[in-house]
């Protein structure tokens, strides 16, 4: 998968599974601060996303300062995903 | 009036205290206790901040009686955090072994996605979890640290233990450090009492008489990961702390978008709560004013 097609596909996956009804997908532009700002998600919808991303993706972040700053718009979570995607297959 | 847990102590006070302890002055430690709890109870801002629980608490709690019920609320705080700190100068802790309590955990483990202990700011809760490092896994409380909050846990005051803070006001309130313990099937401390800031999702349940705004993200939180919740308390007698388990509780997936669906495993530990506090009323201790709501509280 691309960087853009992950981008997508996150887009898609944070609408769905964080039933963000009043969003259109078009709002979440690349570049959107999804956490406080932004978007506005808050801690909570970080522990569903990290369940989602596992569940959907096979990957885990296991520090802290990796989920900030993955998490912090969909250009950083995606490269993220990828970059733990390789990552679990070289393992 | 909102809380927080900025310490009333100094340093400098908490380190005297610790001094004592390490040189086996405790009759020495005692009196300087029972002085600080008088000027503590004398002193009318810190007097003030207990004075909504003893007046729903007691029937008769004006005059003199209001004072020995805050002086007695006050001493046996002090009496407790005294202990904690012999705890982890010393490691001795006075634990009342409780083979029921922890089969609960053992058995909330054993579903193999670790497992919430909720708990509230009730009794020995610090000190308690000593117990809980019987399980073999790590712990891990979730505390909000204001850089005022001096007091240091007896883990922090030695090496050895399996206990660990996740500071509530570290990234994500530290909802994703927990999700993350949970996964390794580690325990995860919870307290349940307090919203931590007005923007924490909470329901409306009725605690002593009053209304009073409980936080839901414990339950969301155990929605979110299938852990099962352990309500769990750790109360003083004459023996020691003993570990008392007021239900287990399994929340369904999805509350995360329905939170009024959490009330009801609220309704339960707030009941437990109210069992507690009516047989050890001297050991409740939230002392901030949980029936007044205000638009922001001290952690915003």
């Amino acid at each position: 998968m691309t960087h853009l097609e992950m981008i997508d596909d996150l887009r898609q996956t944070i609408l769905r599974e964080l039933k963000l009804e009043d969003v259109a997908a078009a709002d979440i532009t690349p570049d959107l601060i999804l956490f406080g700002e932004g978007l506005g998600l808050d801690s909570l919808d970080a522990v569903e996303l990290a369940v989602v991303l596992e569940k959907n993706y096979g990957v885990q972040f296991t520090d802290t300062q990796d989920v900030r700053e993955a998490f912090a718009t969909l250009n950083s979570l995606a490269a993220a995903v990828l970059r733990l995607q390789v990552g679990a297959t070289k393992a | 009036m909102n809380w927080s847990s900025k310490s009333l102590g100094s340093s400098l006070q908490h380190a005297v205290f610790r001094l004592l302890v390490r040189c086996k002055l405790m009759p020495l430690a005692r009196g300087l206790l029972a002085v600080v709890v008088g000027y503590y109870t004398l002193l009318p801002r810190i007097r003030g901040r207990s004075r909504a629980y003893i007046a729903r608490r007691f029937a008769s709690h004006s005059g003199l009686s209001g004072w020995l019920h805050t002086w007695r609320l006050y001493k046996s705080f002090g009496n407790i955090l005294l202990e904690r700190t012999v705890a982890g100068v010393t490691g001795r802790f006075a634990l009342i072994d409780s083979p029921e309590h922890m089969q609960h955990f053992v058995r909330a483990l054993a579903e193999g996605k670790g497992c919430i202990a909720l708990s509230g700011h009730v009794g020995a809760w610090q000190t308690g979890t000593a117990g809980l490092e019987e399980l073999g896994v790590p712990l891990r409380l979730l505390l909000y640290k204001d850089p005022g909050d001096v007091d240091p846990h007896y883990f922090e005051q030695a090496s050895g233990h399996q206990v660990s803070v996740i500071n509530a006001a570290g990234p994500f309130g530290g909802a994703v450090d927990c999700a993350a313990a949970l996964r390794r099937g580690e325990v995860v401390c919870v307290m349940g009492d307090r919203l931590r800031t007005s923007k924490d999702p909470f329901l409306e349940v009725d605690f002593m008489g009053g209304v009073v705004r409980f936080p839901i993200s414990p339950y969301i939180l155990a929605s979110i990961t299938g852990a099962p919740l352990v309500i769990t308390f750790a109360l003083r007698d004459s023996h020691g702390i003993r570990g008392l388990c007021c239900g287990v509780l399994h929340v369904p997936e999805g509350l995360r978008k329905n939170p009024q669906q959490a009330l009801p495993f609220l309704q339960a530990y707030v009941a437990a709560l109210e069992t507690v506090v009516a047989e050890y009323p001297y050991q409740f201790f939230n002392f901030f004013d949980m029936w007044t709501y205000h638009d922001t509280l001290g952690n915003d």
